[in-house]
């Protein structure tokens, strides 16, 4: 009997703030949810930074090409091994990507062809001498990459930064 | 004392009744619930059911398509396990291992090619079995989400099938995973960092190299085999395999 | 012996027999209709354990004819060409061909997220447990249609493409 009387007595005073408590408690709930999901997403997107390397043992992208005068006017050279070909005008030096703006693959230089300057062997992209998009799934012409000559003489590319405005190198 | 040694001589003789007692957990009963015991009492058989309907059994129904991918599963985790005893991940060494498994190793040639072919084939057998499940419509309900694990495991065997492929490091390899990284680099947004975060660098070398192995060891075979466990059981807590309703109810 | 239970069997006058008495049964069957099922061992475990011989025997057979392909080694220098993705990711290159964003990351996007989401689009109850059911004529139409586009793609993929992705016949 007593134990009844208790329990009645419990729902009553439950049932008369029952609207306060419900609101009480989804809050609370909401504000416990939110905080569980900042801190484990937080905490999981910041261990996420442990995949990311922060030194990379890889060849640097600023490097030497050698002398101006292995340069002749009128020459093309592909530098081998950083996808980069050197073209020396009569007004000037300019460094190209030879790297396939589609999907990455070397391009090859087109010889003996007055349009087309280089083709990709992957998924057929065609790019004029300038680096411009000719035909192919290609999105971007190639971009030039930053020349300068150094202190002893020497052609010097960077191929972190990309010349937006394709000027060449007068030398 | 002569008690301790008759037991003892007593434990010898029934040695190997009582292991066998100990290893086969002993279900004694009419013979129908023995054969019930010998699935349920098992751990690796208790993913069926004590029983199966006929039409589970027809080969004309499934042509055992599922059971095919996770037969080349079996044979790929036994000849993978061998292959990594004469494999380093490492863009020096790598493409000599393979040489050597080819002209120097045991069976070496014979593993490898296993490995391979079941690969080509489990990602074949896979999409067939998916097939199957499409036009016998059996990802209805209540078999809508182990149709969804289905799907994640035929992601998982293209990930593991492409992951596998830049270990032997050949052009073969090189090009198709310069190609696929930069596919993923297409990706709004995150692209880059997408695929900066899968090579480990800026292009494919030896940090590829270590992440494509960890992934394709470790990391995805296990995802895998549990996908695998939850699909079995999941075949048996919907009700076996699809059949039509009409037959036996 | 009378039963109060409820009817398990109800009578039905088309049939020659009916239910005589309830025993007490010594399975699992007892209180269930009769069905169409077998022990799972041994039927359904011997005919796995053959299928798995069967395969093996297949691969093995397959491996001591042929062997894995493998080119020479990685040369970050030279780009092979053409340069190929495995074969079942040769229809996926196809479409990148075209476009590599819709291609590449749409296409797989818009493929993935369909059979993912499949079971909840596709409600019509009718047609389960049989093959190519003619209630569900549309849903196999279509299935059919990306069935055959995928391997039209892998097959123009895998063998029509040459050098500098360029369509080439394979007899030529």
């Amino acid at each position: 009997m007593d134990m009844e009387n208790s329990a009645g007595t419990m729902t009553q005073a439950a049932s008369i703030d029952e609207t306060v408590n419900e609101d009480r408690r989804n809050f609370v709930k909401k504000l416990s949810l939110t905080a569980l999901v900042v801190g484990v997403g937080g905490a999981v997107v910041e261990c996420g930074r442990f995949l990311k390397p922060n030194v990379l043992y890889e060849p640097s992208r600023v490097f030497k090409v050698g002398e101006v005068n292995q340069f002749p006017f009128g020459s093309r050279t592909v530098i081998e091994g950083k996808g980069v070909e050197i073209v020396r005008e009569k007004d000037g030096v300019y460094a190209i990507s030879l790297v396939c703006t589609h999907l990455g693959c070397l391009l090859k230089p087109v010889l003996n062809d007055q349009e087309i300057g280089y083709s990709c062997p992957c998924h057929g992209s065609n790019f004029s001498p300038r680096g411009d998009v000719l035909g192919g799934p290609a999105p971007r012409a190639l971009p030039w990459y930053d020349v300068y000559m150094d202190n002893t003489g020497n052609l010097v590319v960077d191929a972190s930064k990309e010349n937006q405005k394709r000027t060449k190198l007068v030398v | 004392m002569s008690e301790s040694a008759g037991s003892f001589r007593e434990s010898i003789s029934q040695l190997p009744r009582n292991i066998k007692e100990s290893v086969f957990r002993p279900e004694e009963g009419t013979p129908e619930q023995e054969r019930a015991a010998a699935i349920f009492g098992n751990v690796f058989l208790h993913l069926h059911s004590v029983r199966v309907h006929i039409n589970s059994l027809r080969a004309a129904y499934t042509f055992g398509l599922g059971l095919i991918s996770f037969f080349l599963f079996l044979l790929l985790t036994v000849s993978g396990i061998l292959l990594m005893f004469y494999y380093t991940p490492s863009t020096q060494l790598a493409y000599r291992n393979m040489k050597d498994l080819e002209y120097v190793v045991s069976f070496g040639i014979v593993l490898r090619n296993v490995h391979r072919w079941s690969a080509h084939a489990m990602v074949a057998f896979v999409f067939l079995h998916m097939c199957r499940v499409f036009y016998t419509g059996s990802y209805k309900a209540p078999r809508e989400f182990n149709w969804v694990i289905g799907v994640c495991l035929l992601l998982l065997t293209l990930f593991l099938s492409f992951t596998g492929y830049l270990l032997p490091w050949d052009q073969l390899a090189f090009w198709a995973i310069t190609v696929g990284s930069n596919i993923a680099a297409y990706m709004p947004w995150i692209g880059d960092n997408v695929r900066f975060l899968i090579l480990g660098g800026n292009e494919v070398g030896q940090m590829a190299l270590l992440r494509f192995y960890v992934l394709h060891v470790a990391l995805l075979p296990l995802v895998a085999a549990i996908l695998l466990a939850v699909h079995f059981w999941r075949i048996r807590k919907d009700g076996g395999l699809s059949r039509p309703q009409d037959q036996s109810d | 012996m009378p039963h109060e239970k409820e009817e398990i069997f109800p009578r039905d006058p088309n049939k020659t027999y009916s239910l005589m008495t309830i025993v007490d049964g010594d399975s699992f069957q007892v209180e269930h209709g009769p069905d169409d099922t077998l022990q799972s061992w041994p039927h359904l475990m011997v005919r796995e354990l053959l299928l798995f011989l069967l395969v093996f025997v297949v691969i093995l057979g397959v491996s001591l004819l042929f062997n894995a392909p493998l080119e020479e080694a990685a040369n970050p220098l030279h780009s092979t060409n053409p340069a190929k993705a495995p074969w079942y990711f040769v229809g996926i290159q196809e479409l990148v061909s075209y476009s590599a964003f819709l291609g590449g990351i749409v296409a797989p996007v818009l493929i993935v997220l369909s059979l993912l989401l499949l079971p909840y689009i596709d409600r019509n109850p009718k047609g389960v447990g049989v093959w190519f059911s003619p209630d569900r004529k549309i849903a196999t139409l279509l299935f059919t249609l990306f069935v055959i586009a995928m391997v039209v793609l892998i097959l123009i993929g895998q063998f029509v493409r040459g050098p500098n992705w360029g369509l080439y016949w394979p007899w030529m």
